[in-house]
């Protein structure tokens, strides 16, 4: 067989012809999936109702009066690994807007750890001594990173829920749902302490794995089915929740502003059922930033406040070096540990990949 | 940095420009003076803001270009929509021309730059005392400070009047105004005379607008003011514009009226002969009569070219100001206030363009004829008042393309040691050379629209505005910049209107109206 030079880097028509097709069975639902699970589950969401697009949305009205809306989120990054060593950093940050304008913020410098992976549930007991949350489940998380990442977020949640004023909003990034790895009784004690103390509580999912009849996903998939088209409206999506139940939220659909890309899966907290319309109202206020149309602008704000880009990581990796230098920390080791192989192979077109970016 | 005059922090870049991030809400203009406080070296220095323009945080390509597609998009469609976190997203880029800073009391021109993200304030009235001491004698306006004005009276200093002055605008953004300002600050200093042309009958009564004043109404007009015009204007000191033929030389005709070599050479034939009756010889007397006398002298013309002298003459003869009674003359008194300390106006306003010639030349020539006579004279000079020869329209005589051999231009060349200062009010100051805009070293510029008179205008300038051309094109009505080498740097100055001064000013006149020495007259 001979091979000109190029031929290689092209994708055969048949091929995306056939995919394309496979594609568009997966999305109209002739593509068989397994059925789902009936009654309440012990996985990340409580069940959906059945007829999804027939459920009534509900008009989005704006409140009256300006609350404090405070958001949180983490940010976190592997920075370097080997073998079953590994060095991470995580943080979390929150931002309080009063209306437009951001009032305070709160990010500290992230926490860093270098172990080893085979001491993963030690590292997380540890963590956890002087909280009253334990590790109910066996199963080792699937990257320690997030699990730190996600307790952070976690503690950073309760301090909020304590020092916040009545009717505060406080938006998660992700939903709020259970973390199976530990004791739900801590949990759903501080929802049920936030629902008291008047603190709303919402989590804004930025892309939902929920979909339709396991298929068409819910964000795009679900189009208001009421006069309300071209207005704000929100729906609930899941069935009604046990009183005894586990989940810690109701999840709903949400069309947060009328120029918005998409509807968002938002979830609030199951306590404070007789107040969705007002926090509702509370979300939609503060998502109407013409660049971030329909997504809660605070929430974006807490995202580019705790994230951990590139460049910081490698501000932080410098830092690591020069403190290595000065002990006898073999060089070759951190060559080792740092060195991604891919990025020896593509260095070639990295200029290219970021002038795409 | 709490302080409500904090208004950013300073990014770039070198001694000869500096920049600063400012927030997004706040409302900086071109013109504006800033000041950075440097604590590291104790300095504060002060920074002209040159331009402005728009930042945002996002590192994103073309965000802005696509965020505003969005709000045309939801614009389009009638939705709501805000910029939240603007403060954090939006900012605005500064970009300054350094004046100088401020060490122990004392302005210095700028030779190093202050210390990375120094704050940027606001200047207060402690920091900006200083400049009191560059205000001069002759006060005209308050320091501006972009759109506002800080309590800080500015003007010029009067010994900078004989090396002359210019004043450039555009019509409508307060020549006048400003003229009637400087003329009221020179007739309270009692210290330098004024004479001034008007063509277009402003100065006395304000003109045609009703609510405008003039400067009879001054508190010091009934002493210190003069006018000689042929309007039937009312009010003390007003008298008669008569000009006899007797001080008429050949230069002042030559403005009006062209002349082949054979006739200029006649007329200085006439000029020898007849001494100060030259002009009135010409006119009275027949041409054949005229010729014979002449040519008894051995002086031979041509009759056609000695017809059109006599013509010439004649028509003089027409200009109403222009009398053959050598008893009275408007020049010798008008020289006499001047010499004094007074302010004269000569009103023009109804005279033709070339009466209005001959009267400015006559009246500007015996002028300096007279203090270069008394420079001559021991004792006498140094009693002088210096004095300053206003000369609206000035393009009309100091056109660049009509030479440089007038009156006019010899003030230029020559007052600043006779203490004569010319004051050149034009609209078009790219119409004069700029060999002349050199030699003035004080200039008040206005709001000017014309890029080119911008461009000159900067080039011949005492201190260096060169980066000030936006902050020229976007002065508003009575606001002005005044360059002079007494002057740290470019002094922008909000002018006193008029009317608000005498306000102003009435109250301190009340009491001690003040009528001129007995034996003056």
């Amino acid at each position: 067989m001979q091979f000109q030079t190029g031929e290689h880097n092209y994708l055969r028509r048949s091929q995306a012809e056939s995919t394309a097709a496979e594609l568009g069975c997966l999305f109209s639902g002739t593509a068989p999936v397994p059925a789902m699970p009936k009654g309440e589950q012990s996985g990340s969401i409580p069940p959906l109702i059945d007829n999804l697009e027939d459920a009534p949305a509900l008009k989005i009205i704006f409140p009256q009066k300006k609350y404090e809306i405070l958001a949180i989120d983490g940010g976190s990054s592997v920075l370097a690994k080997g073998g079953n060593i590994e060095v991470i950093a995580w943080r979390a940050g929150c931002v309080s807007f009063d209306d437009i304008n951001r009032v305070d913020e709160k990010c500290p410098p992230p926490e860093i750890l270098a172990y080893n992976r085979l001491t993963v549930q030690d590292i997380l007991s540890d963590y956890l001594a002087d909280t009253d949350v334990t590790i109910v489940s066996q199963e080792q998380p699937i990257r320690l990173v997030d699990e730190l990442r996600w307790l952070e977020e976690w503690k950073l949640l309760s301090r909020l829920i304590e020092n916040s004023r009545p009717q505060s909003l406080i938006l998660i990034d992700g939903s709020l749902h259970l973390n199976p790895l530990y004791n739900a009784d801590s949990q759903h004690g501080l929802f049920k302490n936030a629902a008291e103390k008047k603190v709303y509580l919402a989590a804004v999912t930025k892309t939902s794995s929920l979909s339709i009849d396991r298929t068409t996903p819910i964000d795009i998939g679900i189009k208001n089915n009421t006069e309300l088209n071209n207005s704000i409206w929100y729906k609930k999506i899941n069935q009604k929740l046990k009183a005894d139940s586990l989940w810690l939220g109701d999840i709903y659909l949400a069309r947060l502003h009328s120029g918005a890309d998409k509807q968002y899966r938002v979830d609030l907290n199951r306590f404070d059922e007789d107040n969705t319309d007002e926090i509702m109202g509370m979300i939609a206020s503060v998502s109407d930033d013409v660049e971030f149309a329909g997504y809660p602008y605070p929430l974006a704000a807490a995202h580019r406040l705790a994230r951990i880009d590139s460049i910081f990581k490698q501000d932080m990796l410098n830092s690591l070096k020069i403190a290595l230098d000065n002990s006898d920390f073999s060089l070759e080791l951190w060559q080792y540990l740092t060195r991604d192989i891919h990025d020896k192979l593509n260095a070639d077109i990295m200029e290219l990949t970021h002038n795409d970016q | 940095m709490t302080s409500n005059r904090f208004i950013g922090r300073l990014i770039g870049k070198s001694v000869s420009e500096l920049s600063f991030r400012s927030f997004y809400a706040g409302h900086i203009s071109i013109g504006s003076i800033v000041m950075v406080d440097d604590d590291d070296t104790n300095r504060k220095y002060l920074l002209r803001v040159i331009d402005v323009s728009y930042g945002h945080e996002s590192s994103e390509a073309n965000w802005a270009e696509k965020v505003a597609g969005r709000m045309m998009e939801e614009d389009q469609k009638d939705r709501l929509y805000r910029i939240h976190d603007p403060e954090r997203r939006l900012y605005k880029i500064v970009k300054c021309s350094p004046l100088g800073y401020i060490q122990n009391n004392k302005f210095n021109r700028p030779r190093s730059i202050p210390t990375h993200f120094s704050p940027v304030l606001l200047p207060d009235m402690e920091t900006m005392e200083f400049l009191r001491e560059y205000s001069g004698d002759l006060i005209v306006g308050y320091l501006r400070c972009g759109e506002d004005t800080m309590d800080i009276s500015l003007g010029m200093d009067g010994s900078t009047l004989s090396q002359h002055v210019g004043i450039f605008a555009t019509t409508g953004m307060g020549k006048s105004n400003l003229m009637k300002v400087l003329a009221s600050a020179i007739m309270e200093s009692k210290e330098y005379g004024l004479l001034i042309f008007d063509p277009h009958g402003e100065y006395f009564d304000g003109g045609r607008e009703a609510d405008r004043k003039g400067l009879k109404d001054h508190p010091l007009a009934d002493s210190r003011f003069f006018t000689r015009t042929l309007r039937n204007l009312k009010g003390a000191q007003v008298d008669k514009l008569s000009i006899p033929f007797s001080e008429i030389e050949i230069e002042d005709i030559t403005q009006i009226f062209g002349f082949s070599q054979a006739q200029y050479e006649a007329l200085q034939a006439i000029r020898i002969k007849y001494g100060k009756e030259w002009l009135y010889k010409l006119c009275t007397k027949d041409l054949e009569s005229l010729l014979e006398e002449l040519q008894s002298s051995q002086l031979s013309f041509h009759e056609s070219t000695m017809a059109v002298l006599i013509r010439r003459a004649k028509r003089l003869l027409e200009f109403r100001t222009v009398n053959k009674d050598k008893s009275y003359s408007t020049v010798g008194d008008i020289l006499g206030k001047i010499q004094n300390g007074y302010t004269v106006l000569v009103d023009t306003a109804n005279l033709s363009q070339d009466e209005e010639t001959l009267v400015t030349s006559v009246i500007t020539r015996a002028v300096l004829k007279s203090y270069k006579r008394k420079y001559q004279t021991e004792g006498d000079f140094e009693k002088l008042s210096p004095c300053l020869i206003m000369l609206e329209e000035a393009q009309r005589v100091l056109m660049a393309s009509t030479g440089d051999t007038n009156i006019f231009h010899r003030i230029v060349r020559e007052g600043r040691k006779f203490k004569v200062g010319l004051g050149v009010i034009t609209q078009q100051p790219k119409l004069l050379s700029e060999e002349l805009l050199s030699q003035l070293n004080s200039m008040f510029i206005l709001g000017l629209a014309d890029e080119r008179d911008r461009n000159i205008v900067r080039s011949s300038s005492k201190q260096d505005i060169s980066s000030l051309s936006t902050e020229i094109q976007t002065l508003a009505a009575g606001e002005a910049l005044l360059t002079s080498p007494t002057v740290p740097f470019a002094l922008p100055i909000k002018v006193f209107l008029y009317e608000d001064y005498l306000k102003a000013i009435k109250t301190n006149y009340k009491q001690t109206v003040e009528k001129p020495a007995e034996d003056f007259f």
